[in-house]
């Protein structure tokens, strides 16, 4: 998000789910795209089979898509900056760049060409453990065919060097021309069904609704004329910082709409102690989660099925959804309890219908000011930036201008992961989804079939390892950190690389994530779920 | 432009020169039957249904191109013979039942499934409305029906039939005691009145289709009471007049008007009725009691088995004998039997001509009977009745039984010299009953029974409709109240000016023939629940009530044997929709065809190649789309089989079901829960986005009558997915209604989770939230937001934090 909207201005898919078949190259970063967003996936397959484009996967694990690809490269877990470096250092020495969209759509290039000298392929092979010849491959490839497409998922984010992972990636696409054409762009790859929608919205510590930044004077302005409420200028604190400080006594109060922090935030433990010394806990959830266990009161909300509202999809397409059902006994659609606490402060929040906080929304977001629900309904979907109420939506951003003018390459040196296997601890722990389950099990674990296709954890370890430290397959096995051990089974496979271990997080029962770090992010805060020094120990 | 024009039929439509035929007229509204079309994947033609003529050549519209000028017939006779062809081919080959054996049994076409399911899930008021779309009477037809669901039963295969009938009377009790019973939503009225002649099964099941529909019933009842047979025929200890009473009054408060002591040929007449009324219903039944012919003197010692029973209705003083020779087989013997008992006779003897299998009357009834202390006399038939003043023998003679006659039973023949008398002094016959029809001249017909057309069941006089035994000749109940029902549709047409067209009486459906265990989905033996009864000691002498009833937890338990035989998708089968299109009979070769076990023990899936068209439509969305290609197509032996011929599981397969979303017909569906699958009434559709990733895509929830989601389903070619979902986007809905789910507030208090208000909690937390504002600012309170939320959730949330508590201490955890 940071990382994109520093690059173009906006953070966004930039192409349309239905352009990608339209790429001669798609490179494929951090995101296991069949499993996790099928629907995508479709497409990138049917782009290599049916229309004969170039597919290249960065990812320790051999994905499905590693079937359909020319080149795979399988760098060490954390070191994707070094890998971009060097495709662009090839990029650079053999001349495949696009000189004349570096010149008339972007600036800084001179900066990012000072720094790409050092990261030849050969310097890089030793950090990452690909081999220069592929690296030299892989950037040949992406550069050389024209209309390239990347994507990218948690698998670039969850790091602390993940903004400049998100960076790196602007880089390549802008010094090839790969932004704002047909078949081109950047696309990271959402993980939940809104959280594209969640950011649009200014549920972030820094920024208003449509990433105004709250320091901004004149936005904040026009917000508080708008709410009749006076707005702090003082940027937010990040959910990591959130349970630092409640842990520090800081925070007294905190009030959890839909997360089930203890499972899907890292290091678990830190999270169970921060809640428990959190004065006054409120969640609101639709099942008694592992984090609602925590709370001194739990509202019931309503699931998707039974409220109406709009989410807004990876591809920035505000959809739908409507109400179906009734929800369980006196539960509650979120938006009605948040009217009824904010009534119950005094502040006037009298909304009897989602679409009355959406005409609220369009006077406050310019992207969103023509999207309107009879609209909606007609067009079954409209993509932002929608301005006013005859506009078509915006299939493809950045194709003349970017958001904020020109494209701003900003170079990225790479940063070894906050914790790295060493003698204590040899391997790296990278954590996923598998493709039945969602999230924390809220919801999938609680739906019979998929949860019977998937109803344990597992860890994944190479052959080499496997034999390394007498892992039996489908034995019991603990896998300890610095922060905590839990025990699951073993599956030996060579879909992951040696030296590196993956867990999916969704289990309550053996989290991974009691096993993550949470060094964050310097800029985006996010944590460092993807990389993790562990140690296995039988059983 | 790559726009051309080209002719359907009559009409000229645009095309793009890129479509097909097939898509060109679908697009157009044009309809062309199909199975395997599926936009997501290319033509495949497997399943031959779509030919077309093309300026006069035969060819597949899903594989011609659509060109400039061409000329399409869709329906010419060639075409449609070919259909048929096809289709008994598919049919030659597809070894499954669409409706359950149970349902295609009943003579009113009550899905017994449907409602069983209904009450597995507990909710009697669904199963009472569901049984009473074809069945007003159910309190009753639970106590007194013949059964024949239970004589078609697959369960039997396993341990014993299913207690259909004893389910059926639970819910009808269960709902009739509710305070929200079920009551039918009656259209506004359409002016049109109505006359029914007999407040019987058939005539009152019409007077209530009719009501439904706005019209306005009157029935003309000759006996002082409505209910006719029911009343007058059945004895109490089967069916309380109470419960007769009380279902006969869910019908007149719809509007019905009962005119009771108005006999035909003595009140009014049919050309009266005529002339006062929109329609006429007859519904007279089959009254009359069919003589002995061995009658002698002027004594009356003998009864006809339904006067005898009418007598006991009316209430009239009945002088029982001591000893009581009934004679005949079927029900109203029985009945009249047991009801003679009750009276006080010391001795009652069945006399019957045959042997006890070829006994019509129920199998439980003649038991019980026996028990009472009835008994049978059984190849013996009375040849003369000795009276002396009154009754004082009865002569028989032994039979034998020879070769079947028409009716397929073996004709009794007499054993010379085998003659033998018995004392008694009260006969009762009832040897059978037929249709009194002498104030009905022009609609009787040589059988001495009414003459309908049974495509409309008008009699050869406009505006005249009958049904119920005055058609059929004396049968069960549940067959007159059908023949009420379907009269009330075409009466329903007829005074809509519509052409009349009721439809079959039963519906297509292919069978499932030569069904063994080994052939049925696994099942622990589980044996019936019995009906607890009252015991012999205290039958006797009164007519209470036999039958007490199942409580709830019986029903509920009874209910999970049903084995739901019927298919699933049987009212969207495109397949089926195609048989009843092009008449296609059902194959009833269940040898010829091929057996395949259904493979039940996926999570998500549910295999049944029986049901298989062989259109490759799952292997190629598989193959195209999915590209794990789990499943395959096996050249040797013909059919769809998962790759490598192991199970799913051991597959690629990734459970995504866009299998089961391309399949035409019910081989591959959701292996949903039992009792989940709400086939048999339309599901409400809403069209929403998917909850989980990030894609959107769209989807429909299909709503079942609780208002639970039960199925999530895809418009082809529709929205970001075109069509297409994946395995939690399709499969991932039960959590919806999960008893887990929150359902009220909670507040902790001493460490545990207390229920409380709305009002209470929402206080709470304001009043927390404003003193730790005040005690520490308002950057000491933090809120998360999430991704799960709607953007309106997460814009008011945040609104909430920064504009109410004043800090912008909000995130949410799935920042990218």
């Amino acid at each position: 998000m940071a990382g994109l909207a520093k690059a173009f201005g906006t953070g966004a898919m930039t192409i349309s789910i239905d352009d990608i078949e339209d790429a001669k190259v798609i490179l494929i970063i951090g995101s296991n795209t069949t499993e996790m967003h099928p629907i995508v996936g479709y497409h990138i397959m049917r782009a290599v089979t049916e229309r004969g484009a170039r597919l290249i996967v960065i990812d320790p694990r051999r994905t499905k898509l590693v079937d359909f690809a020319d080149i795979w490269l399988s760098p060490k877990p954390g070191t994707d900056v070094a890998v971009l470096n060097a495709m662009m250092n090839v990029i650079l020495e053999e001349d495949l760049l696009d000189e004349s969209f570096i010149g008339q759509r972007t600036e800084g290039f001179e900066d990012l060409k000072a720094i790409l000298p050092e990261s030849t392929p050969e310097k890089v092979e030793r950090i990452t453990g690909v081999p220069a010849y592929d690296l030299r491959a892989a950037a040949r490839l992406y550069a050389g065919e024209g209309r390239a497409s990347i994507f990218y998922a948690m698998g670039i984010t969850q790091h602390t060097s993940g903004t400049d992972n998100v960076l790196a990636i602007a880089n390549l696409a802008m010094m090839t021309g790969n932004v704002g054409r047909r078949g081109a762009g950047v696309n990271p790859l959402r993980g939940q069904n809104n959280v594209q929608g969640a950011c649009d919205m200014g549920a972030l510590p820094d920024v208003l609704p449509g990433y105004r930044r709250v320091s901004d004077s004149e936005a904040r302005a026009k917000f508080e004329k708008y709410w009749g409420a006076v707005l702090s200028l003082e940027q937010g604190l990040t959910i990591t910082e959130i349970t630092n400080e409640a842990i520090a006594g800081r925070i007294k109060a905190l009030y959890i709409m839909g997360e089930n922090s203890v499972v899907s935030d890292p290091d678990t433990n830190h999270i169970k102690e921060a809640l428990e010394k959190i004065d006054f806990l409120v969640v609101q959830d639709i099942f008694l989660t592992e984090t609602a266990k925590y709370a001194d009161v739990v509202l019931p909300g309503a699931s998707f099925a039974e409220k109406d509202g709009t989410f807004t999809n990876t591809e920035r397409r505000v959809q739908r959804i409507r109400k179906a059902t009734e929800p369980p006994g006196e539960a509650k659609a979120d938006w009605e309890i948040i009217c009824e606490l904010a009534l119950a402060l005094r502040y006037p929040m009298k909304f009897t219908s989602p679409e009355e906080i959406m005409s609220e929304i369009r006077q406050l977001v310019p992207t969103y000011a023509g999207i309107t629900y009879p609209r909606l309904d007609l067009h079954g979907g409209l993509q932002w930036p929608c301005p006013t109420e005859d506009h078509p939506g915006t299939r493809m951003l950045h194709t003349e201008n970017f958001f904020r003018g020109r494209g701003l390459f900003t170079p990225t040196r790479y940063r070894p992961s906050a914790e790295e296997a060493d003698l204590d601890y040899p391997l790296i722990l990278t954590t996923g989804r598998n493709p039945w389950q969602y999230h924390t099990c809220t919801m999938t674990g609680k739906s019979e079939g998929l949860n019977e296709l998937a109803p344990n954890n597992f860890i994944e370890i190479n052959p080499v390892d496997a034999k390394k430290y007498g892992v039996a397959a489908d034995g019991e096995i603990r896998v300890a950190s610095r922060r905590g051990r839990i025990t699951t089974k073993a599956v030996v496979t060579d879909r992951i690389r040696p030296g590196v271990v993956f867990m999916p997080f969704h289990y309550a029962e053996s989290a991974a994530n009691v096993l993550t770090n949470t060094a964050i992010d310097p800029i985006a805060k996010i944590p460092e779920l993807k990389v993790c020094a562990v140690r296995l120990e039988n059983v | 432009m790559a726009y051309i024009q080209l002719q359907i039929d009559a009409l000229c439509i645009a095309a793009h020169r890129s479509q097909t035929v097939l898509e060109a007229a679908l697009e157009n509204g044009i309809h062309i039957p199909h199975l395997c079309h599926d936009p997501r994947l290319k033509p495949g033609g497997g399943c031959g249904l779509c030919l077309v003529e093309i300026d006069g050549v035969i060819q597949k519209a899903c594989l011609a191109r659509a060109v400039d000028g061409i000329h399409v017939k869709t329906k010419t006779d060639v075409i449609v013979e070919r259909r048929k062809k096809r289709l008994n081919e598919i049919f030659a080959d597809h070894w499954a039942d669409c409706i359950a054996p149970c349902s295609m049994a009943c003579p009113a076409g009550t899905d017994a499934q449907a409602y069983i399911g209904l009450i597995a899930q507990g909710r009697y008021r669904d199963a009472a409305k569901f049984i009473k779309q074809t069945n007003p009477m159910p309190a009753v037809i639970g106590r007194i029906c013949t059964r024949p669901c239970e004589g078609n039963c697959r369960r039997d295969l396993v341990d014993e039939e299913v207690a259909i009938c004893f389910l059926k009377r639970f819910v009808a009790d269960k709902d009739m005691q509710s305070s929200d019973r079920f009551r039918p939503e009656v259209k506004p009225p359409t002016g049109k009145k109505v006359a029914i002649i007999g407040a019987g099964p058939a005539g009152l099941s019409a007077a209530y289709y009719l009501a439904i529909e706005g019209h306005k019933p009157v029935i003309f009842e000759a006996q002082p009471k409505p209910g006719g047979m029911l009343r007058y025929g059945i004895p109490a200890y089967r069916l309380p007049k109470g419960v007769l009473d009380r279902e006969i009054e869910t019908i007149t408060e719809l509007g019905v008007e009962i005119r009771v002591n108005q006999a035909l040929g003595k009140d009014f007449s049919l050309e009266d009725l005529k002339h006062n009324y929109d329609a006429v219903f007859l519904g007279i039944g089959a009254q009359k009691g069919i003589r002995l012919g061995i009658e002698s003197g002027q004594s009356g010692g003998i009864l006809s088995g339904i006067d005898f029973l009418k007598d006991i209705g009316l209430g009239k003083e009945i002088k029982i004998g001591e000893r009581v020779a009934v004679i005949g087989g079927g029900n109203t013997a029985i009945d009249a039997a047991r009801s003679a008992l009750r009276l006080g006779a010391k001795e009652v003897n069945l006399i019957y001509r045959r042997s006890r299998k070829e006994m019509p009357a129920h199998d439980i009834e003649v038991e019980e009977a026996e028990r009472e202390g009835l008994k049978l006399i059984l190849l013996s038939n009375p040849t003369e009745v000795l009276e002396n003043g009154r009754v004082t023998r009865i002569k028989c003679i032994r039979m034998v039984l020879g070769e079947p006659d028409e009716s397929g039973r073996c004709r009794p023949e007499p054993v010379p010299g085998s003659e033998f008398d018995l004392d008694v002094d009260m006969v009762i016959a009832a040897v059978g009953q037929a249709v009194d029809g002498s104030s009905l001249n022009g609609v009787m017909n040589g059988r001495g029974r009414i003459g309908v057309d049974p495509k409309t069941m008008q009699t050869d006089i406009e505006g005249v409709f009958a049904g119920g035994d005055a058609v059929t000749g004396p049968w069960v109940a549940i067959s007159a109240i059908a023949g009420g029902r379907r009269a009330a549709i075409a009466i329903d047409q007829y005074l809509r000016g519509e052409q009349i067209d009721i439809g079959p009486e039963k519906p297509f459906s292919a069978v499932k023939v030569g069904v063994n265990r080994d052939n049925l989905p696994e099942k622990d033996e589980k044996a019936r629940i019995n009906m607890p009864v009252l015991s012999i000691s205290e039958r006797l002498n009164t007519f209470a009530e036999i039958e007490l009833g199942y409580s709830e937890e019986q029903a509920l338990e009874e209910a999970r044997r049903c084995m739901e035989c019927g298919c699933i998708k049987q009212n969207q089968c495109h397949l089926r929709k195609l048989a009843i299109e092009y008449d296609i009979e059902p194959n009833l070769n269940g040898e010829s065809m091929r057996h395949f076990k259904i493979h039940d023990r996926h999570p998500i899936i549910l295999r049944d190649m029986n049901k298989c068209i062989l259109c490759g439509n799952c292997v190629r969305i598989c193959d195209e789309i999915v590209q794990v290609q789990a499943l395959a197509y096996d050249e040797i032996n013909n059919a769809i089989i998962t790759m490598g011929s192991t199970s799913l599981l051991e597959t690629a397969c990734e459970a995504c079901g866009q299998c089961v979303s391309a399949c035409p017909t019910a081989a591959l569906v959701g292996n949903m829960q039992e009792f989940t699958r709400e086939y048999f009434w339309p599901p409400k559709i809403v069209e929403t986005t998917c909850g989980y990733c990030g894609v959107g895509c769209q989807m429909e929830l299909n709503i079942d009558g609780a208002g639970r989601v039960f199925r999530i389903t895809s418009k082809s070619g529709r929205g970001v997915n075109e069509g297409n979902l994946c395995a939690k986007g399709r499969f991932g809905f039960t959590f919806i209604s999960h008893p887990d789910r929150l359902r009220t507030p909670l507040i902790k208090k001493g460490g545990a989770f207390v229920e409380a208000s709305w009002d209470e909690a929402i206080r709470l937390i304001a009043t927390k939230l404003y003193e730790i504002k005040q005690s520490y600012g308002p950057d000491s309170i933090a809120g998360l937001a999430s991704a799960k939320c709607t953007n309106e959730e997460n814009y008011l949330f945040q609104k909430f934090m920064r504009a109410v508590i004043g800090s912008n201490n909000i995130d949410h955890c799935a920042r990218l």
